[in-house]
């Protein structure tokens, strides 16, 4: 069970990101920027912005978690921080709990400023409230923590990490459901599509763009994702955060 | 300046590493393929998949170069592997000249791959022949290595070369056309697109989609696309310098 001690290590984990400052520009920033860009892009049909806005702003959050939680991970299980942290008294999962939450606040500060963006500058127009795409995009963020200390278990090096992306990331957006959605598609990508955590996450936002409450769709794709997060972390706290005494 | 036999050297050591990655020589060769037959499935038919599906043939290599030759080089870098190249009697140009011909080869085949797929599996339909394709998704997968090296100068670790991707890459993918017409996007998005890197790759891709041989306007992309290689490239061996202190 989890103790108090997970704050200090979401301390710790908080304050290594923030001294990476060029990242944490980075991040809070880009999620803005593909709005601004998307806006653009499809201003014309109001339509098809309203669906890609809405879903882009609730599914982005899990993009920097999942680089933040790989990318960290993985350089503290090879370079040993992480069994340093196991001889404390800290339980696996303090640390995992630690870094879930040092991991999503800063995902807070950039779905703060997306919302402000896509919201008040750009007028994206959803039946939804904004604080239940608030709540998604915190569980999507969540979500790529998850996705990304399980990677650091598939991978050697960081650059097999990279390769995570045109491998296993981009046919995963591309079967999400943010391109075609999950009821129109071929065969066999709905077959794939059913496996794939994002087309839970997908499928929970995209009901937000007619519906104004929450209803029995939203709730279903929302907890499957819950479900997938303690699925992920129960496997994370299993194989990532363990000493090995070879 | 550039010696032949140096760089051939570098190529060799380069390719022999990629290589003896499998899943790196999976990505560089056979993903941007793969990629293309899925996305297919998203559209319903095969001359709607056309003009999103040229570009990809252009846009997919290029990342998968811009991935493999920056975390490469920047791995090399931090852990002084290039410093050691350096002392040895190759030259800065040298390296540069090594990379890119590990790059032109891994492309070659990337490209062959890329559009066997492309044409066979996805039903690609273009005026111009395939191979004219292949040779331009192979100068957008060097195009692609070419800004890796580039990047790789401003980050520490690999992690931060690949942050790039969402601020910088993936913006400028979205406006190429690749999921969304450009003819049909705002005002500014489009007079964006005229400036940006990628769309060099993008227009000449739609060039020889469009016109047997693309035309003039894939003379025009195409020299577009030499010189912000060419440019690349100088950056990246201006930038690549021992460090002495």
């Amino acid at each position: 069970m989890p103790t108090r001690n997970f704050v200090h290590v979401s301390a710790r984990v908080f304050r290594e990101l923030r001294r990476d400052y060029r990242t944490m520009t980075l991040f809070i920033i880009s999620p803005a920027l593909v709005q601004i860009v998307l806006y653009g892009m499809l201003s014309t049909h109001p339509n098809t912005y309203n669906r890609c806005g809405l879903i882009v702003m609730g599914l982005f959050p899990s993009a920097p978690t999942f680089l933040f939680a790989a990318f960290m991970v993985h350089r503290e299980r090879h370079s040993g921080t992480m069994e340093h942290l196991l001889t404390t008294p800290v339980a696996r999962a303090d640390i995992v709990l630690g870094y879930i939450v040092g991991f999503t606040l800063p995902a807070i500060v950039q779905v703060a400023i997306s919302f402000a963006i896509t919201y008040g500058i750009l007028g994206i127009d959803v039946a939804g409230p904004w604080w239940t795409v608030g709540l998604l995009a915190m569980l999507n963020s969540v979500l790529g923590v998850g996705i990304g200390l399980f990677a650091t278990n598939l991978v050697r090096t960081e650059f097999q990490l990279v390769l995570t992306l045109p491998v296993l990331g981009v046919p995963h957006l591309s079967l999400s459901g943010l391109f075609r959605p999950y009821n129109e598609m071929v065969g066999w990508q709905h077959a794939i599509a059913t496996f794939l955590p994002w087309r839970y996450a997908v499928g929970a936002l995209a009901e937000l763009k007619d519906h104004t409450t929450v209803n029995a769709t939203l709730l279903f794709n929302a907890a499957v994702t819950a479900g997938i997060c303690v699925l992920l972390f129960t496997v994370a706290v299993q194989t990532v955060f363990r000493r090995r005494t070879a | 300046m550039i010696s032949l036999a140096k760089s051939w050297a570098i190529t060799q050591r380069v390719l022999h590493e990629l290589g003896r990655d499998p899943r790196a020589r999976v990505v560089m060769i056979v993903t941007p393929g793969v990629l293309m037959v899925i996305v297919r499935r998203l559209f319903d038919s095969a001359a709607g998949f056309s003009p999103s599906g040229v570009i990809m043939v252009g846009v997919f290599p290029l990342f998968s170069m811009y991935l493999v030759g920056s975390t490469a080089i920047v791995r090399e870098r931090a852990k002084g592997t290039l410093e050691a190249v350096l002392a040895t009697p190759a030259s800065r140009a040298d390296v540069v000249a090594g990379y890119l011909g590990a790059a032109v080869l891994a492309s070659f085949g990337q490209a062959v791959c890329t559009v066997t797929l492309g044409y066979l599996a996805s039903g690609l339909e273009t005026a111009s022949p395939f191979w004219l394709l292949g040779i331009l998704a192979m100068f957008s997968g060097i195009f692609g290595m070419s800004l890796g090296l580039l990047v790789s100068a401003v980050c520490q670790n690999e992690g931060q070369a690949f942050q790039f991707l969402p601020g910088v890459m993936i913006p400028q993918m979205l406006v190429s056309g690749i999921v969304w017409p450009v003819p049909r996007m705002a005002g500014w998005v489009q007079n964006l697109e005229h400036m940006l890197p990628l769309s060099a790759v993008s227009r000449s891709m739609t060039a020889a989609r469009l016109h047997l041989y693309g035309g003039t306007s894939l003379l025009v992309s195409i020299t577009a696309l030499l010189a912000l290689t060419a440019a690349a490239l100088t950056g990246a061996a201006a930038t690549i310098r021992r460090r002495t202190a």
